[in-house]
Order: structure tokens, then sequence, then C-alpha cells
């Protein structure tokens, strides 16, 4: 019995309830009305997906390829998906070489209980701060991934809220192809930007080259005061149109909460740690990776954090600039009024936000040390 | 052994903190250095391990020019421990001890068994508190690990600013009570850092009295105590000085054998001999395992010549005897308090091992004061 309570977690049972729902939605199949899939022959389709997990030639969704996305190989992060089939019939795909094994969500999240449970015996009785949030963040980002990847949810979300619209799904590229622009763009510019805004905000905090953290504050800040779709717009012209100049827009644009909350981190270390620290005979490389760093990475972390949601947000402008992303249907839905295609754009931005947040949650859970967390 | 000579340390600012400091502070003791604020003796601990560097002079370290070593490398074989502790939040005990000892390149185990020694060395359980973070430790426990560290690597050297400064006066005494027993154990060569004349006293084989940069005084704390150079000495060792010299006296030091022992079982005649073959005025009563019982004086004989039981006063040894490692000072406050002129010595198990009487404290303070007076 205490076993059984030990493996159902607060977190398995969410899992648990969440498996519940996925397999009760199975059961409803709803009518499909995006003009653009009825013509591909889906009529009918469930509003639950599979698994999408195309990096293991594992499922993936039998809707990608419908409207021949150029996109794949970048979905796929360069492995070519499970499904490629000139047909547009799911159960077609079946015969055909790299066969997918389909998996409902519902499994998925029946294992996600499975695995809860058993790192729940394993780790009964200890704070265990690396498996459990990655593995949990993991799971959350697949099922949400799915459904970026699954049509039909779309058409019947979209169809909900306009039931009179004729147009419903953008027309121009697939939901997962958005979404997986729309992360490209959020990912690399956001690891430049954390790579530049740690090195600056070190670099400035150096006794060496403190005189230069008034002039890196102001150039900081400025960048964010200068609209975005300013900058996109001059970058333009000199970098050219495409994926770069939105990089660079938003590199500028997310600068500032890592550099300031690196300088901010840094700053705040108990100067008697260092001056023990320095005492005892470390070098100043070691003293600012073994104890600098490590207690400022909370304030650090939380600068990345808050720079990566600023950076969805913004990447929806990078459209301007034929970079992709979410702010593909937003623009072309303004421009043309049709108000599924702005709500589809915006509403899966803000879900990739909410995602990515909760992602960078655990991530920065598990980097901070847990000498800074525990209680006494 | 350190030696300072004619060192100079003179600030960007012109500030003059120490002023030609030249002394010598000795292998296995403990030097205390004490002044005023302001007196530089944190910037001329902080000058042995090049903390801050010497404008003028230089400082022996072993017989070496301290600037002849690298400063890290000479910074690993001296001790630090400092009033704020410094540990680092982020690591555990263990790995907090352990700093030094890595980066001298030490095998993991031997790091281990180490730091299994020095948690015993300084009251700490290994199995407890090895695994634990700083955060969870009481403020006595964090300095006991900040010395452990300090200890790690077995340094044959320590620097210590004001370790115990910032610790409750109970733990303090605590505190400074098992270094000194720990000391007695590895006989480090210590500079110790105080502004608190007290414990420089208690602490110090040697304490130098510093004042804007120079210094005044450097003795034994006796020969401090007794013998104050100049009025600035005096006045900083306090009016009291008298009492806390008794205070570093140990009554096992002064005490005398030149009173007279009855046996229980002895008659009271033989006391009345006893007493008067000494030309005393009492003598004390001991029963067959010389344990003290009472004392008999001549007008108790008198009153009950035949028997010694009945002329005795009789009194545990608790209350009426000294222990022989009390202080003198706090005999002479027992004496006060019970009106003794004479009171017995007893060891920790209640057997008589010698008399004090309250003319050789008298004289003993007097002699300081009269050598106090002609010096300044």
């Amino acid at each position: 019995m205490s076993a059984w309570r030990r493996f159902l977690t607060p977190a398995a049972l969410v899992w648990l309830a969440l498996a519940v729902l996925l397999f009760v939605l199975l059961a409803v199949r709803e009518t499909v009305h995006d003009p653009q899939l009825r013509e591909a022959g889906v009529k009918q389709a469930s509003i639950v997906p599979d698994l999408w997990l195309p990096v293991f030639q594992f499922g993936g969704s039998t809707y990608l390829d419908i409207r021949g996305s150029d996109d794949l190989r970048v979905l796929t992060f360069g492995l070519t998906p499970a499904v490629v089939s000139d047909s547009p019939n799911p159960a077609a795909g079946g015969d055909q070489a790299g066969k997918p094994i389909r998996v409902t969500l519902g499994w998925f999240a029946l294992f996600m209980v499975i695995i809860e449970g058993l790192l729940g015996l394993r780790y009964a009785d200890r704070d265990e701060k690396l498996f459990r949030p990655l593995v949990r963040a993991a799971g959350i980002f697949l099922i949400i991934w799915s459904f970026y990847g699954h049509e039909p949810f779309w058409d019947w979300l979209l169809h909900g809220i306009f039931p009179t619209s004729p147009d419903l799904l953008y027309n121009s590229n697939t939901v997962i192809s958005l979404a997986g622009q729309h992360l490209t763009l959020v990912v690399i510019s956001s690891v430049l930007t954390v790579a530049i805004g740690l090195a600056l905000g070190i670099m400035v905090t150096r006794a060496e080259f403190r005189e230069f953290l008034p002039l890196v504050s102001d150039i900081v800040n400025s960048g964010q005061t200068v609209p975005t779709l300013a900058i996109v717009a001059i970058m333009a012209p000199i970098i050219g149109f495409g994926f770069w100049p939105a990089i660079v827009a938003l590199i500028l644009y997310g600068l500032l909460p890592v550099v300031r909350n690196t300088i901010v981190g840094l700053e705040g270390v108990d100067p008697a740690m260092i001056d023990a620290a320095r005492g005892m005979g470390m070098t100043p490389s070691q003293i600012l990776w073994q104890i600098e760093v490590p207690n400022a990475s909370r304030i650090i972390l939380a600068g990345v954090r808050t720079s990566v949601v600023i950076n969805v947000g913004t990447a929806a402008l990078g459209a301007y600039v034929g970079s992709g992303g979410f702010g593909n249907p937003i623009a072309s839905g303004l421009n043309q009024a049709i108000q599924p295609w702005v709500l589809l754009g915006a509403f899966s931005a803000a879900l990739l936000a909410i995602l990515l947040d909760y992602i960078l949650g655990r991530v920065e859970y598990v980097m901070t040390p847990k000498g800074l967390i525990i209680e006494r | 052994m350190i030696e300072f000579q004619n060192v100079v340390k003179q600030f960007p600012d012109g500030f003059r903190a120490v002023n030609g400091l030249s002394l010598t502070v000795h292998d296995g003791e403990i030097t205390v250095f004490i002044g005023p604020s302001g007196c530089g003796k944190t910037t001329s601990m902080r000058m042995v391990n090049r903390l801050l560097g010497i404008t003028e002079g230089r400082i022996m370290v072993e017989g070496r020019d301290n600037r002849d070593y690298p400063a890290e490398e000479l910074r690993r074989k001296i001790g630090y421990a400092i009033q704020q502790i410094g540990l680092f939040p982020h690591m555990t005990v263990l790995e907090n001890i352990a700093v030094v000892p890595r980066m001298l390149g030490w095998e993991e185990d031997r790091i281990r068994k180490r730091v299994d020694d020095l948690l015993d060395l300084v009251g700490l359980d290994p199995d407890v508190n090895r695994d634990k973070y700083p955060r969870q430790l009481s403020g006595g426990q964090q300095q006991r690990v900040g010395v452990a560290r300090a200890l790690g690597a077995d340094p044959p050297i320590m620097l210590m600013d004001e370790p115990f400064g910032a610790i409750d006066p109970i733990t303090r005494e605590v505190l400074q009570d098992e270094f000194l027993e720990i000391q007695k154990r590895i006989s480090k060569t210590i500079i110790f850092v105080t502004h608190d004349i007290d414990e420089a006293i208690k602490m110090g084989d040697r304490v130098a009295i510093l004042r804007e940069g120079s210094l005044v005084q450097y003795d034994t704390p006796d020969t401090l105590l007794a013998r104050p150079k100049n009025r600035f000495v005096r006045d900083f060792v306090g009016a009291d000085r008298q009492l806390k010299r008794l205070g570093l006296l140990r009554v096992r030091e002064l005490m005398m054998k030149d009173s007279p022992v009855v046996n229980l079982r002895q008659s009271a005649d033989d006391a009345k001999r006893a007493i008067e073959s000494a030309r005393a005025m009492s003598a004390f009563v001991v029963d067959e395992d010389g344990v003290l019982r009472g004392w008999v004086d001549r007008e108790g004989l008198r009153e009950n010549p035949d028997s010694l039981l009945d002329a005795m006063n009789e009194g545990d040894f608790r209350e009426i005897g000294v222990r022989q490692s009390a202080t003198a000072r706090e005999a002479l406050s027992a004496m006060v308090a019970r009106g003794f002129r004479i009171t017995p010595v007893v060891n920790e198990k209640g057997v008589l091992v010698g008399n004090i009487t309250l003319r050789a404290l008298q004289e003993l303070a007097e002699q300081g004061w009269v050598e106090g007076e002609q010096a300044s």
C-alpha cells in the first residue's frame, strides 16, 4: 500500500488524469471544417494527436505532409520524418517504407505516469533535483509539440471560435512548420543573447573593465528602448531579408535582462566569500567559475528566462523581414482581415511562451545549486 | 616563522596604514595583533599572504621573502579564517573544507579522511555534518567549519581575522577554549587579529599592540599586563589589568604546600602539635584517600581538646576548596566570597594537593602594579 502511495506521486496523478482526459477526447471525432483539409481528404478526425517524435522516426503527425511543406527537414531536426507520403490519407502511408508506429498521446501520458511513479519510488525520501524536473519538462514539451503537429485540433479550435468564418487554417504553412520556425528563431537568438550577455556582464564586473560598466549598461538599455520593429527595419537593408536580421534584432532586444541580471547577480555575491576564496589561494578564474557564477546563477537564469519569453513575443515581428514563425499568419491575417489566422498565430505564440517559461523554470531549478535553495 | 622587516603599507590615497612594522611571529605560537580601529592590524595580517601588496620593507615567511612565492601558492600554504566566515553556500561542508586540498591535487580518499579528521577536531560529528550545506548550520557550527576549512591542507601558518567576532559571547568563549585545545595539538604559527583585549590576553602567546601603523608593545600577555610600556598600553589593557593578569595564572602554578594537614583518624593532640610546629593558625583535615573533608583551627581545638571530629569544621571540598585548574582570579574571588585568608587546593577528585593564600595573590598583584608604575 505504501509502495503504491509512493508510486502515485502528485505529479503521477496529474499525468494519470491527463491520460484519462486524452483517451476520452480521442473518442470524440470532429467534423473537419477547414476547406484545405477537406480538399486533402480529411473529413473526420480526432482532436487528439499522435505522439510527435520524428527524431526517432517514431509516430509523427500523419498530417504533416498535406501541404508539401518545404520545411520538413528543419522540423524534424534534420532527419527525414517517418511519414513522407504523397497520399493525403493517413491509412495509405502504412504500406510504405518507414512505416510509422503510431502512438496516441494518451498512451504517452500513461507512460509518463509510470516514469513519474518509478522516480517517485526511487527518490521517495529525497528531493531529487535533476531527473524529475527535466523529465516533466520534456513530457510537457512533447505533449504541446504533438498538438502543434495536429491540424485537425487547430481546425476544431478555430471553428469553435469563428463558426462562420470560411477560412480557418493558415493557407501557406502548417502550424508545426510555423512552430518550428518560431522555436528556431527563439532558440538561436537566445543562445547568442545568453553568450553575449553573460560575456558582457562578466567582463564589466571584472576590476580591469569596470569603467565600461556604465557604457555597457547604457547600450543594452537603449537596445530595449528602440522599438523592435524599427530595429528589424534598419537591419533589413544592412543584412538583407530573412532569418539573420530578425536574429540580430532579437539579440539586441533580449540582451538587457541577461546583462542586467548578470551584473546584479555577480555584484550581489558576498564580498567576504570572495575574500575567503582569494585568501585560500583560488585564482581569479576559479573564483569566477566556482564561486561567483554558481552563487549568482539564480539571478542570471531568471534574466535568461525573462529574455527568452520576451523573445517569443518579439520573434513574431520577424515576419516583416520574412523570417517566418507565428508572425506570418498574424501579419497575413491582419492584411487580409482573416481573424482565425491572427488568432492562430497569437494563441500559438502565447502557448510557446508559456511552454518555454515552464521549461526554463525547471532548468533554472535544476541549475541552481542545492545549497542555495535548501531550507534549514 | 614570519618576520616583518620595516614593513610599510601606503594606500593610493596616501594613507599610511602600516608604518615601519618590525616583529617576529614565532613558530607554534599564537601572536595576537590588537589595537584600536585603523591601527593597521588587519592590513598587516593581509600583507602576509599578499591579499595586500607591501609598499616598503619585506615579510619573510619561513625564511623566504613572501614575494618570491607565486601569490596563489603562498596563500594555499597559509590557512585563512575571517570574521564573516565566508563559507561557500553552494558547497557542502565537505566541499568547503576540501577546496584547498583539491587545488593541491590530493587524492579523494585522502581528502575525505582529512575532512572527517578535521570535523572531529573542531567538535562536529562527520557523519552528521559532512554533507550538510552552510545554511543548515548555526553560526557557531559555521565558524567551526570555517576553522576546519582554514586547516584543510594542514598549512603550517594560519591567519585569523577576528574569527570569533561575530558570534554570541557564550559560544565565543566555548570556541576560544576549544581552539586553544586544538592549538595545543597542532601547534600552528598563527597571527590572530582582534580588537577585544580579553580575547587577546586569553588567546595570545604574545600580543602585539599597534597604534597608527606602528608597534607600541610586543610581549607576552603577562608582561603586557604587569608592565605596560606607556600610558596608551595601560589605558588599552584597562584599569582592571591586575585582575586580568590573575586571570592568566593557574592556581596550580601559584600554590604552596606549607599548611599543616591532619588525617581524620589522628587525634586532636596530633592536630594541635601539627599546627604549632608549622606556626600556623589552622590545619586541613583529609580522609584516608587524601580527600579534603574540612579544617580545624586553634580555637576549635581549645573548645574540644579531646576529639578531632568535634573540633573540626566539616565541609565539602567543592565548597571549601579551589580546583588546581582554576585561575588565580577565580581563587581570589572564592576567598573574598568565603572570607578565607587561606584556601585548600584540590584536584578533580577532591584530593588535597596544596594551598593558596590571600597574601600571595595580593603580593602578586602589587608586584605587577609597582613595576607597571615604574615603567611608565
